[in-house]
């Protein structure tokens, strides 16, 4: 038998951990040199670079570090959507609109059990179950009755206005007087920050307490899908959105895969619409609208400039990304050049400006590196 | 392939019984409005529990009446509202009240069919329509968004029914009429605009030369109104003005945070639904940054604003239901009526709010102001 | 009889403009132990063949039985248990965004529960370098590498030891080399033959390539336009070369083979 084909070699962009990196020639006979890697990293941390750039010059118009307490905060509540985003579109390829009815959903059930006294910490996990069953009928529909997941989801979500309506009472319903998951602490740590950074400072209390206990909150989440992801039936879902026909001749019923996984991404968002209406005060039945191009927004700002490789770095890397594009959005609210302003009208603008030069940077990076 | 196609629609019968289930576990759910306490002054407060005119139950009655009545004509009064709160609630109880004062009361000789969009603006059409097509007398309108969907679906009808408006804050920017003597001839109603010469004068009373961090959103042609009606105002006060604009009600609190950066002495806005969805976030920001919220809103006292300039809300409901108790006894012709603006103000605080934001309230507005101050 | 297939057939778009009829009345015996190759020209029904026995779809009419199973309306991923496929594109078999490790690991639980632990314990990879290490692959290696550096020659033979990894009842080959370069081809060709040869699996394997049809396998079935037209067992096939065959068709058929591609051995 003549020289037998091995995988010692590899024909892709890293080295293997067995072999020292060297130009080989791959497959196809192009060859790979190295320079061109650290161009492209380079070409991609540039960006990054420039992107905060503008914000910290938008930053130098504004000084008031409220703005991106409060942008950081309202970012982290909504990292697990971010999460939930990143887990239907890109794991299981299954384009999902669920999300905008869950998150209100999710919110509408926070509304619900607080304004009948029900803890704030207990409105969570029936936010969780509440948008995961969402999910799972959008999973059912599309699979078992094959149809195509934007037209499920667009179903359901559609749905569930008129529950979520159904379910609050009205379309909008005020839960200050409720209190929130910072109620608890709020006075002893408003006490800690007098104490430790003064009276001045009391006024981003409640915002820094937000930021802790939901930064903690989504870092909880975090692991726990990853560790899912990680282990035996997580992998099985990861493989049923890759690569389904494979999952199929391995004997698997793909179908309840990506069921399950649809029905814990829209949990995962229905958390972050508890979150959000706790933090935000208020219920809305129309709070998710426009949390999918939020979503993706943060996965795509997260993929470009983080550039994740494993499963675990690409959620801590969408949560990163949601982070971002908060700041920039309340950057754009709050830029002020000498009396210029931003109209809230033209944030959606800005986005969709920041998410087009994302996307072309990484495109451009990837030319510069060939 | 046989057995997948027997399988779907096994499949299609569980997901609509699933459905249904869901669909009656969430009308069970149904919380109503219970936020909070109502207060027992002598002007109703906004806040009230009870909604027994609750706007999505179709009251729908019989037409026969009994024998006794001595007035033989039995009318429809059409109710439409676009959201369900407690300020829209007390407007609408205020018309029918004064309806039965006139002696139109429901169940006699009046018949009183009510719906509510609930927030969803497609459906207001829909909603006008099929109230009409019910034959209703008159329709009472409340809302700008309501009015403009009854002024679009009546306006080719050869036999409109008269159109009685009550929280609408400018019909005329609304393009409903041109006049208060230059209207469609079926369409009367009362204005309900706020009072912003008092706010005004109340701001520079209280924050002389300071400047107020103002909120709109500027795609609702009444709080365009009411902003021009503002920086006219202020433009004889040393008062400046900064006003940060929103589309959604999610934009309140990123908004507020920008307007803190400019240091403001004051938060204000008037009679902007959107922010009024959102206040909650406005509120967060007043509390951390201990500054004072005056708003022109009824609903945004007891949700934590500190001071409220608001207008007499009940007497243009009462101010309607006038109108339509006189259309119905034949003494008034709408061709020729003149559309009124709702006169009067009160006053509204929340003694929390107003001790956590740090505002002085002059001692003859805390004696004459409606208690708005949660309980517990 | 590991296959036993009767009376296939099946059209698509019945009634339709685009009526296709794919396959009409295959009946097909597999014993075990048995490697066949199937070729034919475009268009003869190879691939729906496969599909069919791989439950795709369920046939228009007929039956199929593995292992003594009648499995004509079982849905494909109930099959997979009796069956390893290798799909013609090499990017099918394997998942490209999850690492070697894992993907093998899927093979090896393949009719298995599956649970919360971790996928890839010690204990597992313990268990998957005693597998794979007289492979000689070298994938024992490199559990940890993301599929997608691959190349398709290296997924292919990833995929051909995922297919192989339980000793599976049949092994469907569907032109598995056919998407390579010739050299890769001819190693995993020759890896097929190895593997196959070693467990004595019950093999069919769809090839386009008529001299690589008679080289391997011990058994040669040709399928024309829905029906099988030639079935060669191993003592008729000592000898027999390529214009050998497509005399034969012409004998059977009454007309020429004109399939360029099928003759110049594409």
């Amino acid at each position: 038998m003549a020289d037998p084909i091995t995988l010692a070699e590899s024909s892709g962009v890293e080295p293997s951990q067995t072999r020292a990196p060297e130009s080989g020639v791959s497959d196809s006979g192009v060859p790979t040199p190295p320079a061109s890697k650290t161009a492209r990293a380079a070409t991609r941390y540039a960006t990054a670079i420039v992107l905060f750039g503008a914000l910290f010059l938008a930053m130098g118009g504004v000084g008031s570090i409220g703005v991106w307490i409060s942008a950081l905060a309202v970012g982290l509540t909504l990292s697990s959507a971010a999460i939930g985003v990143y887990l239907t579109f890109r794991v299981l390829d299954f384009p999902d609109l669920t999300v905008e009815g869950s998150f209100a959903l999710g919110g509408a059930v926070t509304g619900l059990m607080m304004t009948n006294g029900y803890s704030p910490f207990a409105t969570l996990p029936a936010a969780f179950t509440a948008s995961a069953l969402a999910g799972l009928l959008t999973g059912v529909i599309a699979t078992r009755l094959k149809i195509h997941s934007l037209l499920a989801s667009i179903i359901v979500t559609t749905g569930l206005f008129s529950i979520n309506l159904r379910i609050l009472g009205r379309s909008n319903l005020p839960l200050l007087s409720e209190g929130s998951f910072l109620s608890p602490f709020q006075e002893g740590f408003k006490g800690f920050i007098r104490g430790a950074l003064g009276d001045d400072q009391v006024r981003y209390a409640n915002n820094l307490l937000a930021i802790i206990m939901v930064g903690c909150f989504v870092v909880v989440i975090k692991l726990l899908v990853d560790w899912f992801m990680a282990s035996e039936l997580g992998t099985a879902m990861r493989a049923s959105g890759d690569s389904p026909q494979m999952m199929r001749a391995l004997g698997r019923n793909t179908n309840s895969y990506i069921i399950f996984g649809v029905g814990l991404a829209n949990g995962l968002t229905g958390l972050a619409g508890s979150l959000a209406s706790q933090f935000q005060g208020f219920s809305d039945v129309n709070q998710g609208l426009g949390l999918i191009i939020g979503g993706l927004a943060a996965v795509v700002i997260g993929e470009t400039i983080f550039r994740p490789r494993t499963l675990p770095q690409a959620t801590a890397a969408v949560v990163g990304g949601m982070l971002i594009y908060r700041l920039a959005v309340a950057a754009a609210l709050t830029i002020n050049f000498g009396g210029f302003r931003f109209d809230a009208a033209d944030v959606k603008f800005v986005t969709a400006a920041l998410l087009l030069i994302t996307l072309a940077s990484s495109r451009v990076s990837r030319l510069g590196g060939q | 392939m046989i057995r997948d196609r027997r399988s779907s629609r096994q499949l299609v019968l569980w997901l609509a019984l699933a459905l249904c289930t869901l669909l009656l576990a969430a009308c069970g759910g149904n919380s109503g409005e219970d936020d909070a306490v109502s207060s027992d002054d002598e002007t109703q407060s906004p806040e009230t529990e009870s909604e027994d005119t609750s706007a999505d139950d179709d009251s729908e009655m019989s037409d026969d009446e009994p024998d006794a009545e001595p007035e033989g004509e039995a009318y429809t009064v059409g109710l439409l509202n676009l959201v369900q709160n407690p300020t829209l609630i007390a407007i609408q109880d205020a018309f029918v009240a004064e309806l039965a004062a006139g002696g139109y009361v429901e169940g006699e000789n009046l018949t009183i069919i009510s719906a509510n969009a609930d927030g969803d603006f497609a459906s207001l059409p829909t909603l006008v329509q099929s109230q009409i097509d019910e034959g209703v007398d008159i329709l009472a309108i409340t809302t700008t968004p309501m009015l403009q969907a009854a002024l679009n679906v009546t306006q080719d009808l050869d036999d409109p029914p008269l159109i009685v408006f009550n929280a609408v804050t400018d019909p005329y920017a609304a393009g409903i009429a041109v006049a208060p003597d230059d209207h469609p001839e079926w369409i009367i109603g009362a204005q309900m605009f706020p009072n912003i010469d008092v706010t005004v004068n109340l701001l520079q009373e209280l924050f002389p030369g300071g400047t107020i961090g103002y909120l709109y959103n500027p795609s609702e042609a009444n709080s365009v109104a009411q902003t021009e009606e503002l920086e006219k105002l202020l433009a004889d006060t040393d008062l400046t003005l900064e006003a940060a604009t929103i589309t959604d009600s999610s934009e309140v609190r990123t908004a507020a945070e920008s307007l803190i950066a400019l240091n403001p002495d004051v938060l204000f806005y008037s009679q902007d639904s959107t922010v009024g969805d959102g206040v909650a976030g406005l509120i967060q920001v007043a509390n951390d940054n201990a500054i004072p919220l005056i708003s022109n809103d009824p609903q945004s006292v007891s949700v934590g604003a500190a001071l409220g300039i608001v207008v007499q809300f009940e007497e243009n409901g009462r101010q309607t239901g006038e109108m339509a108790a006189q259309y119905l006894d034949g003494s008034l012709d709408p061709a020729t009526f003149v559309i009124p603006r709702t006169e009067g103000f009160f006053y509204m605080i929340n003694n929390d709010s107003i001790a956590a934001q740090g505002l002085e309230v002059p001692q003859e507005i805390l004696d004459q102001a409606v208690d708005q101050t949660p309980e517990g | 009889m590991i296959l036993k297939v009767k009376d296939l057939h099946q059209t698509f778009n019945q009634g339709t403009i685009n009526e296709v009829q794919a396959l009409r009345g295959v009946s097909f015996e597999l014993a075990e132990s048995e490697f066949v190759t199937v070729i034919g020209s475009n268009g003869a029904g190879k691939s729906t063949f496969f599909n069919a026995i791989a439950g795709a779809f369920t046939p228009t009419r007929g039956s199929i039985t593995i292992d003594g199973q009648d499995v004509t309306t079982w849905p494909e991923h109930r099959r997979a248990q009796f069956l390893g496929r290798v799909f013609q594109n090499p990017l099918q078999g394997t998942a490209a965004s999850m690492t070697i490790g894992e993907n093998l690991t899927l093979a090896m639980v393949r009719n298995k529960r599956l649970g919360l632990g971790r996928t890839l314990g010690a204990r597992r990879r313990r268990q998957l370098r005693e597998y794979l290490e007289p492979i000689g692959l070298g994938l024992e290696n490199r559990l940890d590498d993301r599929v997608a550096l691959l190349s398709g020659g290296q997924r292919q033979a990833m995929t051909l030891v995922m297919a192989s990894f339980s000793d599976p009842k049949l092994l469907l080959l569907d032109e598995h080399t056919s998407a390579l370069d010739p050299e890769t081809a001819r190693q995993i060709i020759e890896m097929t033959d190895s593997i196959v040869g070693e467990r004595q699996l019950a093999t069919l394997m769809i090839t386009h390539n008529m001299q690589q049809a008679l080289d391997h396998g011990t058994r040669t079935m040709m399928l024309h336009k829905g029906q099988i037209v030639l079935d060669i067992g191993e003592a008729d096939r000592q000898g027999m070369t390529v214009a050998g065959l497509v005399a034969k068709f012409a004998e059977n058929r009454n007309e020429e083979l004109t399939d360029d591609a099928l003759l110049l051995g594409g």
